[in-house]
């Protein structure tokens, strides 16, 4: 099928290239609130199930184009402590999200607290694990780029 | 980014206002204006463009002084 001519000028398209980039990133933070979210009120999986297909889809979209082009992130350094830290971050808001979604289910303290830190420590070692293969990957193509 | 008004001065000079200059380059005059505001750096394919439609060099309409390029940095 013949694409249409594009009819932006040079500074057009970059404008346009721009918002949409930042619409990405609205999508992709806003599935992640409203996921976690919907998890928080106490839904199943059943009714998250769409917004966490898409959610990986562009998660997997994003991780494969910056593969592809040697691109680990616009500000974050390809390094373990930034792994780290962002597996850290990650492993915060699944402890949040939990303890929105047991407070209300009637568990003592003790349950609530033993489901929170759980679902913490299983985000931050998932987290790490993806975030540290994801690493793996990168350096490889990297040094494929680097020498081609 | 400097103001360019040495794109400016070349356009006065041929009497075209920024929206003649932008049809002959196949920009919109949004373009033209942001490029002589300093605020949209342009290819080197459309600079090359603005200098056949002006009569220029590429030298003469978009050289920038190192006092200049310092201050970006």
């Amino acid at each position: 099928m013949k694409m249409p001519k594009n009819k932006l000028d040079e500074m057009q398209e970059q404008k346009l290239r721009k918002s949409e980039s930042l619409g990405f990133w609205i999508a992709i933070t806003g599935l992640g609130v409203v996921t976690g979210f919907q998890f928080g009120i106490g839904l199943d999986f059943s009714h998250i199930a769409g917004e966490l297909f898409l959610a990986a889809i562009l998660f997997v979209y994003s991780f494969c184009t910056g593969y592809k082009n040697g691109i680990w992130d616009r500000y974050l350094a390809p390094n373990t402590k930034t792994n780290v830290i962002c597996s850290l971050f990650m492993g915060g808001c699944a402890a949040f999200v939990c303890w929105l979604a047991t407070s209300d289910l009637g568990w003592t303290k003790s349950e609530v607290t033993q489901a929170v830190i759980l679902a913490s420590v299983a985000t931050f070692v998932f987290f790490f694990l993806l975030s540290s293969f994801s690493l793996m990957l990168y350096k490889r193509r990297r040094k494929q780029l680097d020498e081609e | 980014m400097p103001r360019n008004l040495a794109i400016k001065a070349a356009r006065a000079l041929k009497d075209m206002t920024q929206k003649d200059l932008a049809q002959a380059v196949g920009v919109s005059r949004q373009t033209i204006n942001a490029i002589e505001q300093g605020e949209y750096n342009p290819t080197i394919k459309l600079c090359r463009a603005i200098c056949r439609a002006l009569g220029k060099t590429l030298d003469e309409l978009f050289w920038e002084d190192d006092e200049n390029e310092n201050a970006e940095k």
